[in-house]
């Protein structure tokens, strides 16, 4: 590579990266937490943790789902789908959309008996954040995509920039090292180590948001029909024998049950897959006759497959656990590569903009790690039945980022990192303590509690060794 | 031509021809030559490497030349479609 390229492709990878680095740190954090999000909402609604993994569906509690089903279609409520107990979530589920999230109650798989969960967005709320920033829609869909080009050209560059040291730097991390020799190898290593996995994720997530990124004009497109508002007609046949043939013929429990005006569409994900090749089997709702759909065509099969690679819905806990450390990498790799860029310009006293974009970094992105566990902090906190207290969640959450983002302005340059990151370190290894004051008796007896618990402990450890890192260098 | 000049030329190369992708698709799906998602399923493919390539070519004449010409080619085929 020629020195002018290399200068080129330089100017490339560092401008693309300050202008969408901050976005891209979000994005990849929010998708790291919800590759868990059903065990977050789990622990986040301890009261469900009397409903052990594995319990069967009883055909009597389906039938009451589907009573209450009824019920809120005769009062007219918007329409809804079932989610059925799976390994992840044991739980029977009414789900609507709210326009951010999936929310609505819970029951009992044995018999179909309401719990009595907290209101929270839960995990989803991850979910949601990742890929629309929480903004209305489709700005914050057009935003995330708008991001995912720059991190395609990103990532991109930075392989053509190092391609030359690829395998020398698989071995190279000098912690003694000077502050911005140090975070370049952190930065180099976290984006070689696992760069198959970097490029996978962004090119399914281009793919996921490709009716926004590659929009289609059509100069004879005919003006839109009026919205018709669908009707369920829900069955008023016994839905259970259904159940039991659809999981008799594709060999896997079933998942989720959607109505529409005509039919009923059960789909039963096969599990430890990585495709999401969810084909429903599907009956006339008015006669429960089986109803053949078109067998799926090779492109929606491939849709399924980068679909499932990007969500990871079906994987089983191994993979699951390797595309979390593929996304805390990708995080890491953001964050060092942001951070390396004002010390390095610090260390060249080149002085234009580096103090304020050295306390956006340290605001923004220590920010949102901190009022992410202060999410945590705040469900177990807020009285169980506090009016709006899932919105409440979510704006403590915006705030704290809001105020962390301000107090690095206000703080002294030597301990800008410090102050957060200690916050941090609090939040996560106090997370152990409040779950075993509020979270479910016998704790010890649920490994899902116990595991986020251990994560928040180990991010509160990694923050606190961040504070004592970055103390002297600042 | 100034450094600045030369970026900005390539910066704008990059946008053109994401403009060209989607005309170019349009066209493409407008004339039933591929289908929508097949269409976005290439265009995801080969996304990147096209659009850096403004920053890979030697001329910065060329890197925004090339593109420019594809978005009006494609902006040309797509009103003159049938």
């Amino acid at each position: 590579m020629t020195p002018v390229l290399r200068a080129r492709l330089s100017w490339l990878h560092r401008w693309t990266a300050l202008v969408a680095g901050w976005i891209v740190f979000a994005i990849f954090f929010t998708g790291t937490l919800s590759l868990f999000d059903a065990e977050l909402t789990r622990w986040m609604q301890p009261e469900s943790a009397e409903i052990l993994p594995e319990q069967p569906l009883s055909d009597q509690a389906l039938e009451h789902a589907m009573q209450i089903l009824r019920d809120d279609e005769r009062q007219g409520k918007p329409s809804a789908f079932l989610s059925l107990p799976s390994a992840r979530d044991p739980l029977l589920h009414i789900f609507r959309y709210d326009g951010h999230a999936l929310i609505g109650p819970a029951l009992n798989p044995r018999d179909g008996r309401l719990i009595a969960t907290r209101q929270t967005e839960g995990g989803a709320f991850f979910f949601n954040f990742h890929y629309t920033l929480r903004l209305p829609s489709p700005w914050g869909e057009y935003l995330v995509a708008l991001t995912t080009f720059f991190l395609s050209l990103l990532i991109l560059s930075g392989v053509l920039l190092h391609l030359s040291r690829l395998i020398p730097d698989y071995f190279t991390l000098r912690l003694h090292a000077a502050t911005p020799r140090c975070l370049l190898d952190l930065h180099v290593l976290t984006g070689t180590a696992m760069l198959p996995f970097h490029i996978m994720i962004t090119w399914t997530g281009l793919f996921l948001l490709g009716n926004i990124a590659f929009p289609l004009i059509s100069h004879d497109a005919a003006p839109l029909p009026p919205a018709v508002v669908e009707h369920h007609h829900l069955p008023t046949f016994l839905l259970a024998p259904l159940v039991h043939k659809t999981e008799r013929l594709t060999g896997n429990a079933v998942t989720y049950i959607l109505f529409s005006a005509e039919h009923i569409a059960i789909y039963s994900l096969r599990p430890d897959s990585l495709s999401i090749h969810d084909t429903p089997m599907t009956f006339d709702n008015v006669t429960g006759q089986a109803v053949a759909p078109p067998p799926p065509d090779r492109v929606e099969r491939a849709e399924a497959l980068l679909t499932g690679l990007h969500m990871a819905h079906t994987m089983g806990p191994v993979l699951r656990w390797l595309w979390f450390l593929g996304g805390l990498a990708a995080t890491v790799m953001v964050a060092s590569g942001l951070v390396f860029h004002t010390a390095r310009r610090r260390a060249s006293a080149r002085q234009l903009t580096s103090p304020r974009l050295e306390r956006l970094n340290a605001g923004i992105m220590s920010g949102l790690v901190f009022a992410s566990l202060a999410y945590l902090w705040t469900n177990r906190l807020i009285p169980y039945d506090w009016k709006d207290r899932s919105m409440l969640e979510i704006t403590t959450l915006f705030v704290l980022w809001g105020s962390t983002a301000l107090l690095a302005f206000g703080l002294p340059r030597a301990v800008l990192w410090s102050v957060p990151l200690a916050l941090t370190a609090l939040a996560g290894l106090g997370i152990p303590l409040l779950d075993l004051l509020t979270g479910p008796s016998h704790l010890w007896r649920h490994s899902l509690f116990l595991s986020v618990d251990a994560v928040c402990a180990l991010t509160g450890l990694a923050a606190l060794s961040g504070a004592l890192w970055m103390r002297p260098r600042t | 031509m100034t450094t600045s000049q030369d970026r900005t030329c390539r910066s704008m190369g990059i946008v053109l021809l994401w403009g060209a992708f989607v005309l170019w698709g349009s066209f493409a799906c407008d004339l039933a030559l591929v289908s929508s998602r097949s269409y976005r399923f290439l265009a995801t493919i080969i996304a990147a490497p096209v659009l850096i390539w403004p920053f890979l070519t030697k001329k910065p004449q060329l890197a925004l030349g090339v593109p420019l010409a594809l978005v009006l080619s494609g902006a040309l085929m797509l009103h003159f479609a049938p």
